[in-house]
């Protein structure tokens, strides 16, 4: 059961290229998640145009993954509905994939029952604040910038039993 | 107790969550209200952060003497 | 090297290894365990006694093992304590028996026993008293403890699995399995796991049938079955602990630790499947190598074929002693006699025991009944043993090598119980079953009392079908296996042969912790008579035993001696882990340098690459000083902060913390929550603030920039940034519940790279180019300005930590390291955290030192920030008597009167003439600006004149040093080159 563990992509985010947005709504936030085409259901993710993602991830907070400008502007605009803050640079993303992506997570959390009904999750890995989302491919993990690379040490170490690579 | 259940994200560690305090007796002047706590054996009122996870703030009711949550809700106006 | 024979067992394959075994090497076969090839090789002798250092042998085969306790490995690279019985042989693997020295056969502490005869319960506390314990402790330390603890740390990480589900079997005997089928014809997502390395348990030796195919050939079809309906089997795994649902399972190939791995298993149902324990009948000498239970006999013979040729008496109390018997025999055990305590009448009764008795007599097996096996005898090992009549105390000697005794079984629920729960005597079955069980638990089969194959299987299906229907989950379609077994065992209530008074200290209990019934008599002679007490003060079941084997015997004898029933005695509570695991294990991976998470700036490479000497600060790691300034931390710091006073420096500081605040009702919010009102500040500007806690004591500190109408950036200290946001979010929710105030920590997404010193105006201006020339130019002390630098966002922000002309610039971690090195370009070099912390004690501005969560204001020198009166949170509780006491400390500054003497933070201060403390010191550093030793010091305020002397005692060190109190700013009181 190997495991690829995708790093390079963190440079990505921090580029300019990606722009992330967390924007915390203050109301009751059903109302927010439709007024601004977010999704409402805890831990569901939705695409946005343009191949950005929107990430429910905690009560009344979303983190929106390379939102588009038109998408951006609308929830910038949306004074009414909640606020946004720039946190581009905050997370940095990684990439399991490969039929043991299961088991590297799960010698850190229940997989089964924290992604139970969801798609995403915030939840603590190996230590590190993270949001966990599970996709097609197998897993995305967002973490904190300042603890990636221990994230990813702490990866590579189950590396001997599990197979896991890096890069 | 092993696990606490988040309204928001479900059942999840014990150690993503930090206990806070008991809720404040209802004292009027503001030492009682700092320092007079509510210490019920089998009634607690707590808060508590889920502060490894969504990090949402909850007011709980437990018997501490089995660890059985009987309430759990989120203290803000949020819900989802 | 000693070969042998080979042998035939149904864990053995005809393919050999070699091990050693205190210094020798053997030989054996794969699949043997280390208690199994000792045995064929005619090795009884595995380990002597932890107290009496007795030699000891195998009393049991299973984790439950308290005597054959080995150490794996050389040292320091060992494993201390690992179950013969359970050791899978590898080859070379290198074995050491324990508590021996020098040698397992001659022990020099076990001399103790015969000068002063056995130490009896609480010996130890009683005879080493003049002139005090300690005189004795390191020697007694020496002799005690089981095995040698391992002096390396580099064993295998154990793994770790998280993983749920709807039922948990624990035990993979007949209960289990029919217990898996239940629940699996469900749909439910079953766990099952084994302690041993395949499924089956007991069904191996009983001559038994299931569904009418021979037991063995059903466990297989059960296992294919279960595979099918998806059940993840665990083998090597054993239930440990667990509450609340969650249950520890441990899985020790061959149970040698170091290969093992930690199941965190979260399931609805607990079926507790883990059979029972059989225990030990005390009688005189029953310590003595060669002395085992009658199942460990079974296991060692048909599993290894370990005991061929061995002559054995059994003792027993019940009627499966004749079936082992018969299997024993037919194993090639020549078995001289079945000693049974019940009485004729009883035993004519059963028309089973009756054939089984004749036939056994017909192959030369003596069965005598009313009779007990009295004492053993031997020196090293068992050479034959005493019988005695019950009624007519006639006395007869049998030569042998082998006791096998079985007193009866006591379930093993307690891995299960560690939850909650609690036992009761069940008299008709002569053992403790689990009351009150919690919901979502149950016991089944052995576990519950249950030894009859038919009753095991059809009570486990029924009892999990029952507590699957109250999950809504119903089976489809297993039927209850039927099976037919040995016959009940019959069982009369037998725990210890009879002695005389003197005798009784050789009636061994736990002999894990050489407990005798004396022992216990000793316990209740001195008052510790409750059962938790004995187990404490006569150890009667402590350490990895844990009472397995010893402790329902324990309980029944106690009960003897007290007069009382065993119900109303009861049972001492195990701890768990209920079969031992190494600490290592337990860690999980949280092991060396994963035991707690290093936060990393953008800039951490950098400084690595560039002589930068990082350590942890809290969570971050973070460069305290450049090598290039000095290979010594002091030297570095002190030119480090020069530079910085004269030309200019730079540090990172994207260790800040960074709240960012935003919605219509922030200002107000914020007014809330510091000393200080928010909602004053302009947008465009900054403000220091000081945050309480509700009981008025300083939190913590930093800079709050107002960006718009209702955008805020509140920093905070690098260690509390998470406190922070979690103390704003819980305001938010109990006092501004609805109300727009959105909370987002954006500490890493910003780094932070403060420049300070005369030259930092022009090098900013420089690198940041001619967009910022004139924008820089206006920005008066405490202005920010935003913009990008290289395309990225950048916040230049006017403020210092240091006393000189300083900026910090805000910007995305993507340009960091390009700005960082621009300004090393420009000529500023990098100082670390040690000459930062000289800077800011010239200053007097505080950290952590002083802001230690027991500081007021008052105590801080901020009395007219109070004065401004903004009702925030801790603000009530700041006019309380006792923060205006004069004894209470303020915070001043402190200087050596000889102007060059040093002391160190820590210190007491006194007047001249008195050791009272007054005060102390908080901080201290050499200043280059100053050139001597300055301070920071709360001080009672009745004290706190400047100009006075004092006394900095710091008597670990040895130094006293006269100190004059001063102002706490040193360096620019005036502020001319902050503002410059």
């Amino acid at each position: 059961m190997s495991t690829h563990v995708q790093t390079e992509s963190c440079w990505l985010v921090r580029s300019v290229a990606v722009r992330v947005v967390e924007i915390a709504a203050f109301d009751a936030s059903s109302t927010a998640g439709d007024g601004l085409g977010l999704p409402r259901r805890p831990g569901t993710v939705t695409g946005t145009d343009d191949g950005g993602s929107s990430l429910y991830f905690a009560p009344g907070r979303w983190l929106l993954v390379g939102p588009s400008a038109a998408f951006e502007a609308r929830i910038r605009a949306a004074a009414q509905w909640g606020s946004w803050v720039e946190v581009t640079g905050k997370w940095v993303a990684m990439t399991l994939q490969g039929p043991g992506a299961q088991r590297v997570l799960a010698s850190t959390i229940d997989v089964e029952a924290t992604l139970q009904g969801r798609e995403c999750a915030a939840v603590t890995l190996f230590d590190c604040p993270s949001i966990l989302v599970r996709d097609e491919l197998g897993f995305t993990v967002w973490v904190h910038a300042s603890v990636a690379s221990d994230w990813v040490a702490a990866v590579e170490r189950l590396g001997a039993a599990l197979t896991v690579t890096t890069g | 107790m092993t696990s606490l259940s988040c309204p928001f994200c479900g059942v999840r560690e014990l150690a993503e969550f930090a206990f806070h305090k008991t809720l404040p007796n209802a004292g009027d002047d503001p030492l009682s209200a700092v320092y007079l706590r509510i210490n019920q054996v089998d009634d607690s009122h707590e808060y508590w952060q889920h502060v490894r996870g969504c990090r949402a703030w909850l007011k709980a009711r437990r018997n501490p003497s089995t660890g059985e949550v009987l309430e759990m809700n989120l203290l803000g106006a949020v819900t989802s | 090297m000693k070969a042998a024979i080979k042998r035939v067992g149904t864990r053995l394959s005809d393919k050999t290894l070699r091990f050693i075994f205190d210094g020798r090497e053997y030989e054996a076969q794969v699949g043997d365990t280390a208690a199994s090839v000792l045995m064929a090789h005619g090795i009884f002798a595995l380990g002597r006694s932890v107290k009496y250092r007795r030699l000891r042998g195998l009393l049991a085969v299973g984790p439950e093992e308290p005597n054959a306790l080995l150490t794996v490995g050389v040292t320091p690279m060992v494993i201390p304590n690992v179950s013969a019985p359970q050791l899978q042989l590898r080859e070379g693997l290198v074995l050491k028996s324990q508590n021996r020295w020098p040698s397992l056969r001659f022990d020099v502490a076990s001399l103790l026993q015969l000068g002063s005869g056995f130490f009896g319960a609480g010996f130890y506390y009683k005879t080493f008293m003049w002139p005090s314990w300690r005189t004795y402790e390191s020697l007694i330390r020496r002799l005690a403890g089981l095995g040698e603890a391992p002096g390396a740390s580099d064993l295998p990480v154990a793994a770790v699995e998280y993983l749920s589900c709807d039922v948990l079997v624990a035990g993979a005997g007949a209960a289990g399995l029919s217990a898996a089928l239940v629940a699996a014809h469900t749909g439910a997502r079953v766990v099952l796991v084994e302690r041993e390395p395949v499924l089956g348990g007991e069904l191996e030796f009983e001559s038994a049938l299931v569904d009418g195919q021979p037991a063995t050939s059903w466990v297989t079809a059960t296992e294919q079955m279960l595979q099918t309906l998806g059940v993840r089997i665990l083998t090597d795994t054993t239930l440990v602990g667990g509450t609340g649902g969650v249950h520890i399972a441990h899985h020790e190939p061959g149970g040698l630790a170091g290969h093992n791995k930690v199941f965190h298993i979260r399931s609805r149902v607990l079926v507790i499947a883990m059979g029972a324990i059989e225990r030990p009948i005390a009688l005189i000498n029953n310590d003595l190598p060669g002395v085992m239970l009658l199942g460990a006999a079974e296991r060692l013979s048909r599993r290894y074929g370990a005991l061929t040729g061995r002559r054995a008496v059994i003792f027993a109390n019940h009627q499966r002693a004749y079936a082992a018997a018969a299997r024993l025999v037919k194993a090639g055990v020549s078995v001289r006699a079945v000693i049974d305590t019940r009485s004729a009448a009883v035993l004519e009764q059963d028309a089973v025991t009756a054939r089984h008795c004749a036939s056994l007599q017909v192959a030369g097996v003596l069965c005598l009944s009313e009779s007990a096996v009295v004492s053993a005898k031997g020196w090293r090992t068992v050479t034959g043993v005493d019988i005695q009549h019950l009624r007519s105390g006639k006395a007869k000697r049998i030569a042998c090598d082998l006791l096998l005794t079985s007193g009866g079984w006591s379930p093993a629920m307690h891995a299960g119980l560690q939850g909650g729960g609690t036992t009761r005597y069940a008299a008709d079955k002569a053992t403790f079953t689990v009351t009150d069980q919690p919901i979502g638990r149950v016991t089944v089969g052995a576990s519950s009392g249950h030894f009859e194959l038919a009753a095991v299987l059809s009570e486990a299906a029924s009892v999990t079908a029952r507590v699957m229907s109250e999950l809504g989950l119903v089976s489809d379609g297993a039927g209850i296996p039927m099976g037919l077994g040995d016959p009940a065992p019959r069982l009369a209530p037998y725990w210890r042969a009879p002695c005389t008074p003197s005798q009784e200290k050789r009636q061994f209990i736990d002999f894990q912790n050489d407990v005798t019934v004396a022992d216990l008599r000793a316990s209740l002679a001195e008052g510790f008579r409750d059962i938790e007490h004995v187990k404490r003060y006569a150890t009667l079941g402590i350490g990895t035993e844990q009472g397995r084997t010893s402790t329902v015997l324990g309980a029944a004898i106690l009960a003897e001696l007290k007069g009382e029933s065993i119900e109303s005695v009861g049972l001492s509570r195990p701890r768990p882990p209920y079969h031992p695991m190494t600490m290592r294990a337990m860690a999980g991976l949280r092991v060396g340098s994963a035991l707690r998470v290093a936060k990393r700036t953008p800039l951490h490479d950098w400084h690595v690459s560039h002589g930068g000497v990082l350590d942890p600060m809290g969570l971050w790691m973070r460069p305290r000083f450049y090598r290039s300034n000095g290979a010594d931390a002091a030297i570095a710091a002190v030119t480090e902060a020069r530079r910085v006073r004269t030309t200019g420096g730079i540090v990172d500081g994207s260790t800040l913390g960074k709240i960012e605040v935003v919605g219509a009702d922030v200002a107000a919010f914020l007014d809330s929550m510091y000393l200080t009102k928010a909602s004053t500040i302009k947008i465009g500007r900054s403000k220091y603030m000081v945050n309480l806690r509700e009981d008025g004591m300083v939190l913590d500190d930093g800079i709050v920039l107002r960006l718009a109408a209702d955008r805020f950036i509140a920093t905070t200290s690098s260690g509390h940034a998470e406190h922070m946001l979690s103390h704003f979010e819980h305001y938010r929710e109990v006092d501004w519940p609805g109300r727009a105030v959105t909370l987002t920590d954006i500490t890493d997404a910003w780094s932070v790279i403060a420049v300070a010193g005369p030259r930092s105006r022009a090098a900013i201006q420089h690198v940041l180019g001619s967009e910022w020339q004139s924008r820089i130019e206006t920005l008066t002390h405490m202005d920010f300005a935003q913009g990008h630098y290289a395309g990225v966002a950048l916040t230049v922000l006017r403020a210092s930590f240091s006393g000189e002309l300083a900026y910090e610039l805000h910007v995305g971690p993507a340009a960091a390291v390009a700005l960082w090195e621009a300004l090393v370009t420009s000529g500023l070099e990098p100082y670390g955290i040690d000459a930062l912390d000289i800077l800011r004690v010239e200053k007097g501005y505080l950290v952590s030192s002083e802001l230690n969560g027991q500081t007021t204001p008052g105590d801080l020198n901020m009395d007219s920030l109070v004065r401004l009166g903004n009702p925030c949170v801790g603000r009530a509780l700041l006019d309380r008597p006792a923060f205006h006491e004069p004894t209470r400390g303020r915070l001043v500054g402190v200087r050596a009167v000889d102007g060059c003497s040093g002391f160190l933070a820590g210190a007491q201060l006194t007047t001249l003439s008195s050791t009272q403390p007054l005060g102390y010191i908080t901080s201290s550093v050499f200043s280059p600006t100053l050139n001597e030793w300055i301070g920071l010091a709360l001080l009672a305020r009745a004290q706190a004149i400047e100009g006075a002397t004092l006394i900095a005692r710091d008597p670990l060190r040895g130094q006293e040093t006269p100190v004059r109190v001063t102002s706490t700013v040193h360096v620019d009181p005036t502020g001319e080159r902050i503002k410059s």
